[in-house]
């Protein structure tokens, strides 16, 4: 249905469009006015408190179910902001190196003591 | 990549610029000390020498680590009562510098990680322990009883004296009669010692609605409660050189100290006041502390048991 719609449209412009070329006064059409597209639903901040509060009624942390949400707004870090991400991304970096290495040793020992069990 | 959505308004978020140092806060680190200090304790306790030193400290770390992610559990769950009380008020999250979220997860990442490495440097027995302390603290501590009974820190306890056990099975691989002798001692200890700072803090806690004892049962009842627990407490302190884990320089030792404790128990009854009750818990910081400390000396002197 929605093809033969379609077609239907097609056909029209084209016998128009040979109706001008032949001098054929052709009545022009105004367009049928669209409806404005509606827009996407964003919820409203008391939405989403509302619905923040059901998540986590005591809100430990769990009251950012908006977070997620696209406001267009955009940030750019500051020196302060930049430099605390440095220090945090290093701090992270050398907990898990560290982590390795304790868990390297404890294999060590482990296996060290193994062997000596082993050969006593 | 070095844009991130912003948040409204002007100022920038304290999280935004936190240091290594805020998310390190959400450990304790002094609570975290005296667990750790514990451990080892319970570790030297133990009889016969340590074998192995490097599985030891391995799983001392492992223990501090359970420990630092208990206490970053307890602060996530706690938020928004650490944030009315003035003694927690500029902890990392009721100050905005840790997302409460993030706390939450570092402290279960912490709390996997730490069982996982004493398992492998001091059994599964110990890790289990650790597990059970883990648990036992932010579930049934901070979850089930803090906000529900003045009896919170006398059940609580448990949590915070499960340290030294968990020493002792890390090297031993057991966990016998001893080992919970030394639980014995810390949990008879919370009892005077939380509730001498209740009675400092009790307008913190009656903004936050903790029912501490001093709070639900006034000052008088709460003299009378830590006269009541100093009294058992010093009574069986001593009773630890009845195994082989303890020697004469400690019963000395938890006698005289013991003898102090309860004076100054004492003294917060017949004179109540915010400077007696600071005395009786700071003694008492001190008297653990130096009975502990005896005990390892005398094991590294030889004259325990």
């Amino acid at each position: 249905m929605a093809d033969e719609n379609e077609n239907m449209g097609l056909r029209g412009k084209v016998t128009d469009a040979f109706d001008r070329e032949l001098g054929i006064p052709v009545e022009e059409k105004k367009p049928e006015p669209q409806p404005e597209p509606e827009p996407e639903e964003t919820p409203a901040d008391e939405d989403l408190q509302a619905s923040a509060k059901e998540v986590d009624p005591r809100g430990l942390g769990f009251d950012d179910v908006g977070e997620g949400t696209p406001t267009g707004e955009m940030h750019t870090q500051t020196e302060a902001e930049r430099k605390a991400q440095n220090r945090r991304n290093a701090a992270i970096a050398f907990s898990v190196l560290g982590f390795v290495i304790l868990v390297y040793l404890t294999t060590f020992f482990r296996l060290a003591e193994n062997l000596k069990g082993a050969a006593g | 990549m070095s844009d991130t959505v912003a948040t409204p308004g002007d100022e920038t978020p304290a999280h935004l610029t936190a240091s290594p140092r805020d998310y390190a806060a959400l450990l304790k680190p002094r609570v975290m000390s005296l667990s750790i200090f514990t451990a080892l304790a319970g570790m030297v306790a133990a009889p016969g020498a340590i074998s192995n030193w490097g599985l030891a400290i391995l799983s001392t770390i492992a223990i501090a680590l359970g420990a630092g992610a208990s206490a970053a559990l307890n602060m996530w769950w706690d938020a928004d009562i650490d944030g009315k009380m003035s003694r927690t008020a500029k902890r990392p999250i009721p100050d905005g510098k840790v997302p409460a979220a993030e706390a939450f997860a570092l402290g279960l990442v912490l709390s996997a990680l730490s069982v996982w490495l004493l398992a492998l440097s001091g059994g599964y027995l110990a890790a289990a322990l650790l597990a059970v302390t883990i648990g036992f603290y932010v579930v049934v501590y901070s979850m089930l009883l803090k906000r529900r009974t003045p009896q919170n820190i006398v059940i609580g306890g448990a949590a915070g004296a499960l340290p030294p056990v968990v020493g002792y099975a890390a090297v031993t691989g057991t966990a016998p009669w001893e080992a919970w002798a030394l639980f014995a001692l810390i949990f008879l200890w919370t009892p005077p010692h939380f509730w001498a700072l209740s009675l400092l803090k009790k307008d913190d806690y009656e903004a936050a609605g903790i029912p501490m004892l001093p709070n639900v049962a006034g000052d008088r009842e709460t003299h009378n409660q830590i006269v009541l627990y100093t009294i058992v407490l010093v009574i069986a302190a001593p009773f630890l050189a009845l195994f082989p884990i303890a020697g004469w320089p400690y019963v000395a030792a938890s006698v005289i100290m013991g003898v102090e404790f309860l004076r100054r128990s004492w003294i917060l009854r017949q004179e109540p006041g915010n400077k007696a009750a600071g005395k009786l818990f700071a003694f008492s910081i001190f008297y653990l502390f130096a009975l502990f400390l005896v005990l390892l000396i005398e094991h590294w002197a030889g004259l325990h048991g």
